[in-house]
C-alpha cells in the first residue's frame, strides 16, 4: 500500500465532521428526508469521483461539498420545477420517526418543521439558503461567497435582509 | 427592539434537528468502499478547514464553552501569566478576543446580587459598543466581525433588561441605571452614525467616478472594460447597501422608538444586475445632459419636443431624421432643407438656435453621432409613454 492516503484521511475525517450538519442543510432546503439522503449521498459521491480524477486542486474541502449539494439542489429544483410536497411522503415520514424517537424528540422536529415550512420557506430560497449557511451551518462570510459565488458584500446585505424578513414573519404570527 | 438576536436564536436552533444517524453511518462504509475501488492518485485537498480550525484555534475558541469550573481554574491560570489583562483590549476575531469574554462570563458567575449583576451586563454592553466602533476603524464597515458583535450586545443588554424586570421595579437605582443607559447609547450612537456616514460619502464618490468611468468606456465601446467597470459597480453598490443597512440596524439596535421613515430604503435584489445598472447610468447621463441643455437654452428645449413629435409619426420618417439630424451638426451654417417636413422642421430649429448664440452651438458640436441616436431613442422611448398614457386616456 503504497498509496497516498492524506485524501483518503482528509475525506473521511470530512465526512465524519460534516455529513450531519450537511444532511440537516440539504433537508431543509428540499423539505423530504428521502431526497435529501439521496442527495447527501450523491454529494460525496461526486466529490470523491472529483478528487480521484485528480483534476483540480481543492482550496477548501469544507466549501467545496456545500457547493456541490447545493448544485445538486438546485438542479433537482430545475428537474422538477413545481413538485408539490405529496402528502403521502408526509405521512411516511411522521411514521418513521414515531417509530425512531421518543416523543419528546418528536415534538422537537413538529416545531423545526414549523419554523421551517412556514416561515424560512416563505423567503425564498436564496434567503432561505444563506440563513441556514450563516447561522445553522456557522458558514464565515468568506466561505459563503465561495459556495455560491457572489461577492462578501453582497452576502451581507443579503443576510440583512433575509433576517429582517423573517423576524417580520415570525412577529406576525 | 432585541428581535434580531431572538430570530438568530430560533434559527440556530435548527442546528440540533434530528437527522438519521444509521443513514449516515451506512454511507460511510458505502464510501469507503467506492473510494477503495477509486483511488485517488494526486493528492488535491489543499487544506481541510476542519482540521484546520481544531488544530490551529484550539483552546481559546473552546474556552469559551468549557463548563465554568474548569473554565475559572484555567483562568486563573492565565490571570497569573497576564494574558486576562492582555487580552482586555482584543478585538472580536482576534486570538485573546475569546479571554476577554471568558473573564467577562466568569465575572457575571461569581456575582449573586442582583443589581450588580445589571451593571456588569451593562458595562459589557457599552463594551461591546466601543469593540463595535474600533472594528469599523480598524477593517471598514464591512468588517465580518460586527455582525456577531451586535447581536452580542443586544445579548448582553437584553439579560441586563430580564434581570431588571425580574427585580421588578423596585427603586431608583433601577431607573437611574436605565437614564444612565440611555445617555451612554445615544451619545455613542451619534458618534457610531458619523463613521458611517463618512464610509458612505467616500462610497458615494467612488460610485460616482466609476459611473463616468463607465460612460467613458461605453464611448469608447470597450465592451471587457465596461464589463469590468460595471463589476466594480456592483460592488460599490452593495457597500454601500450594506453600510445602509448597518446605519439602519444601529439605529433599531439603540432607539424603541425611532422614527424609521427616515432611513432610506436599500436597493433591490435586481439592481444588481448589469443590465439594470448600464440602463440607469444612461439615464442619469442623460437626464444631466437635458439639465446642460435647459441651462444653454430654455426655448429650444420645447422645440425639439415638438419636432420630435412630428418626426415620431412612424418609424421611417423617426429614423431619417435622426440620421439627418447627426449629419447636420457639422454645417450648422449651410442648412439643407431637402429632407421630409419633420426633419425639416428640426433643421429650422437647429438654424435658430445657431443664430441664437454661440455658445449653444458649441456645445452641440461636441455631440458625436453616436450619442446623438441614444438621445433619440430616449425621447422616442418617451414618446412612445406619452402615446401609451393619450391612448389610455381616451380608453377610460
Amino acid at each position: 500500500m503504497k498509496k497516498p492516503m492524506t485524501n483518503e484521511k482528509l475525506f473521511i475525517s470530512a465526512y465524519d465532521e460534516i455529513s450531519a450538519p450537511l444532511l440537516r442543510h440539504i433537508y431543509f432546503r428540499v423539505n423530504n428526508q428521502q431526497l435529501a439522503e439521496d442527495l447527501l449521498q450523491e454529494t460525496f459521491f461526486k466529490t470523491w469521483q472529483y478528487i480521484a480524477s485528480g483534476e483540480k486542486e481543492i482550496k477548501s474541502l469544507k466549501s467545496f461539498l456545500y457547493s456541490v449539494a447545493n448544485n445538486l439542489v438546485i438542479d433537482h429544483w430545475r428537474q422538477k420545477p413545481k413538485a408539490p410536497v405529496s402528502l403521502e411522503n408526509e405521512n411516511m415520514e411522521a411514521e418513521n420517526f414515531n417509530d425512531e424517537t421518543s416523543p419528546e424528540k418528536n415534538f422537537d422536529r413538529l416545531f423545526y418543521k414549523e419554523l421551517v415550512q412556514n416561515h424560512l420557506s416563505e423567503l425564498g430560497d436564496d434567503y432561505k439558503q444563506i440563513l441556514l449557511y450563516r447561522y445553522v451551518d456557522d458558514l464565515t462570510i468568506k466561505e459563503i461567497s465561495e459556495v455560491i459565488r457572489k461577492t462578501p458584500n453582497n452576502i451581507s446585505v443579503m443576510i440583512h435582509r433575509a433576517l429582517k424578513m423573517l423576524k417580520e414573519k415570525i412577529n406576525h404570527v | 427592539m432585541f428581535k434580531t438576536i431572538k430570530t438568530v436564536r430560533q434559527l440556530k436552533k435548527l442546528k440540533k434537528f434530528p437527522v438519521n444517524d444509521q443513514f449516515l453511518k451506512l454511507l460511510k462504509y458505502r464510501l469507503e468502499a467506492y473510494m477503495a475501488l477509486n483511488p485517488s492518485q494526486k493528492s488535491v485537498i489543499k487544506s481541510n478547514s476542519f482540521l484546520f480550525a481544531k488544530s490551529s484555534f484550539f483552546p481559546l475558541t473552546r474556552l469559551a464553552s468549557l463548563p465554568l469550573g474548569i473554565a475559572s481554574a484555567l483562568l486563573i491560570i492565565l490571570t497569573s501569566g497576564g494574558a486576562a489583562f492582555a487580552s482586555q483590549n482584543s478585538l472580536p476575531g482576534e486570538a485573546l478576543y475569546p479571554v476577554k469574554k471568558l473573564t467577562e462570563n466568569t465575572r457575571l458567575a461569581i456575582t449573586s446580587n442582583q443589581e450588580s449583576k445589571v451593571r456588569l451586563e451593562v458595562s459589557f454592553a457599552a463594551k461591546r459598543i466601543s469593540e463595535i466602533e474600533k472594528l469599523i476603524e480598524k477593517n471598514g464597515p464591512e468588517s465580518e466581525q460586527i455582525e456577531p458583535t451586535v447581536l452580542a450586545f443586544e445579548a448582553h443588554w437584553l439579560r441586563a433588561a430580564e434581570l431588571i424586570k425580574e427585580k421588578g421595579d423596585k427603586g431608583d437605582s433601577s431607573s437611574a441605571l436605565v437614564k444612565n443607559i440611555n445617555d451612554f447609547l445615544s451619545a455613542n450612537k451619534e458618534s457610531l452614525n458619523q463613521t458611517l456616514k463618512n464610509y458612505e460619502s467616500l462610497a458615494e464618490e467612488k460610485e460616482n467616478d466609476l459611473k463616468t468611468q463607465i460612460i467613458q468606456a461605453q464611448q469608447s465601446s470597450d465592451d471587457s472594460k465596461t464589463n469590468a467597470l460595471i463589476d466594480d459597480l456592483i460592488e460599490i453598490k452593495s457597500r454601500k447597501d450594506l453600510i445602509k443597512l448597518k446605519k439602519k440596524d444601529f439605529g433599531d439596535v439603540f432607539d424603541d422608538n425611532s422614527p424609521k421613515e427616515s432611513i432610506e430604503t436599500e436597493s433591490k435584489a435586481e439592481e444588481y444586475s448589469r443590465e439594470y445598472l448600464l440602463k440607469e447610468i444612461n439615464n442619469d447621463y442623460y437626464d444631466d445632459d437635458d439639465d446642460k441643455y435647459n441651462n444653454l437654452n430654455n426655448d429650444a428645449n420645447d422645440d425639439i419636443y415638438i419636432s420630435k413629435e412630428n418626426s415620431n409619426d412612424d418609424r421611417d420618417s423617426d429614423y431619417d431624421y435622426s440620421r439627418e439630424r447627426s449629419r447636420d451638426i457639422p454645417d450648422f451654417e449651410n442648412d439643407t432643407s431637402s429632407a421630409t417636413s419633420s426633419t425639416k422642421k428640426d433643421s429650422e430649429v437647429f438654424s435658430d438656435k445657431t443664430d441664437k448664440n454661440n455658445e449653444n452651438q458649441a456645445w452641440l458640436y461636441k455631440i458625436s453621432e453616436k450619442e446623438f441616436n441614444k438621445l433619440k431613442e430616449e425621447y422616442s422611448y418617451e414618446k412612445e409613454l406619452e402615446q401609451e398614457k393619450e391612448t389610455y386616456r381616451e380608453n377610460y
